[in-house]
């Protein structure tokens, strides 16, 4: 897969993840398996970027007294996850395209009968 | 392995692998282990014995900051370890003399081609993955077993030649085939080849045209199979099971066998010495060449009628057909 799609896919699994309510490091990890399994070192590089460009804030609370950073949403999070389902359509589309001159093509090709 | 110990050699193998501040990655994965003892009930050295390595985990976070930072799309794309998409394998077909496929959920197109060598094209994607190998004149691709599955529906439906492995060989093959898939569709047009040919799948259609063999062996179940204009220089057997098998403009000097049940069986210009017809709860119909009294007849239901003697000697050619609670309807007709 593109690398740049590949990317886009994988932010915006845990962006998906997070609309259920904030989570944290382990619980996304785990979450993740039911839509696109990744391990805890792929999911780091994501969470760390996604909160580079702003897509989720961070916050820590106490738990079992120790201190859990917790991932939540933001406005601009939403907006990156409703421009990916746009560009997924537009993907689509062009992907359509393609598989037609294909076809075609494959028509051409293969089109002279032969008999055994 | 302790936690101190574990995230000790984390930190220095981060430190040494020119990851840039690793101080946010410690407390992550500190977290994590934390996160899975609390949360698995697993003592220390089971959680860690979970975690990835200190070098696995430092291995892909290198690799993540370094196709981050790389600007080209060649850079990007040499960086990716798969790269998902349609993989192309080119053979000569003279080096090739036994093509072996063995798929899954995975739809095989095997077609003629004016060409005089062998293309394979397969998806291939993290999921999806296939051993290749050419060797002594096997050419092999066997689908991986998955590690786990994975099922978004939006990825399945919009991509189906995602779906499909393409084979192309020249019209003539001077080779064996044996390609085998299951719950899809295994289709083969305009292929001629030297060798013994097997086409397996499961559940679903099989679909022969205008193909040749030195002998074939066709094997599904649930599915139906459809067999036009064949040619094989020995004999020809097609086994199925709960559908139907359509036999046209076939032909099997040596032999031919067709046997299904719970399935119709249709047979049309047929040219074998030998025809054995077998189904249950199936009607067996067709029209045979010649006349009646060329064959020696062995032919059998119950519960229905039978257009045949259930036995005649002296004919040249061997017919046997068999099914039960169904109908034998085959008539012969004399070539002008």
């Amino acid at each position: 897969m593109d690398i740049q799609l590949k990317r886009g896919l994988t932010e915006v699994c845990v962006l998906a993840l997070l609309v259920r309510g904030d989570s944290y490091g382990y619980r996304l990890a785990k979450d993740t398996e039911q839509l696109m399994p990744m391990s805890e070192s792929t999911l780091y590089p994501v969470l760390k970027r996604l909160q580079e460009s702003g897509a989720v804030d961070t916050y820590s609370t106490e738990y079992a007294g120790r201190l859990r950073r917790y991932y939540t949403l933001t406005d601009a999070g939403w907006r990156q996850m409703l421009d990916f389902v746009t560009e997924w359509e537009q993907l689509g589309k062009v992907y359509e395209f393609i598989v037609h001159i294909k076809q075609e093509e494959e028509k051409k090709r293969t089109g002279g009968h032969h008999e055994t | 392995m302790k936690r101190e110990e574990y995230l000790e050699k984390l930190q220095l193998t981060l430190e040494e692998s020119d990851f840039g501040p690793v101080e946010e990655a410690i407390s992550y994965f500190n977290e994590i282990l934390e996160d899975r003892i609390q949360e698995e009930g697993m003592d220390e050295e089971a959680a860690i014995a979970t975690m990835e390595s200190p070098e696995e985990i430092a291995r892909k976070l290198v690799h993540s900051k370094s196709t981050q930072q790389a600007t080209s799309a060649e850079k990007m794309a040499a960086d990716e370890p798969f790269v998902s998409g349609i993989r192309i394998i080119n053979a000569r077909a003279d080096q090739v003399r036994r093509m072996v496929i063995r798929d899954r959920n995975m739809r095989l197109n095997l077609r003629g081609w004016q060409r005089d060598d062998i293309e394979i094209r397969h998806p291939e994607t993290e999921k999806i993955r296939y051993d290749f190998t050419l060797e002594d004149g096997v050419l092999s691709l066997i689908r991986q077993a998955p590690e786990f599955t994975f099922n978004l529906l939006l990825f399945k439906s919009s991509q189906p030649n995602m779906r499909e492995v393409n084979i192309f060989v020249p019209y003539e093959l001077a080779a064996e085939l044996d390609l085998r898939t299951s719950n899809a569709k295994l289709d083969a047009k305009n292929v001629a080849c030297w060798g013994t040919a097997t086409y397996a799948t499961s559940n679903a259609t099989i679909d022969l045209d205008n193909v040749g063999a030195k002998t074939m062996q066709v094997k599904g179940s649930n599915g139906s199979i459809k067999l036009e204009k064949i040619q094989v220089k020995h004999t020809l057997t097609a086994t199925n099971s709960n559908a139907r098998i359509k036999a046209e403009k076939i032909l099997a000097p040596e032999a031919l066998t067709l046997k299904t049940s719970n399935g119709k069986i249709t047979v049309e210009q047929i040219t074998t010495d030998a025809l054995e017809l077998t189904s249950s709860n199936g009607k067996i119909e067709g029209v045979l060449p010649g006349r009646q009294s060329d064959y020696t007849i062995r032919s059998q239901t119950s519960n229905s009628k039978n257009s045949l003697p259930r036995q005649q000697d002296g004919g040249s050619k061997s017919l046997s057909v068999r099914t039960s609670n169904s109908r034998i309807d085959i008539r012969f007709e004399e070539k002008l």
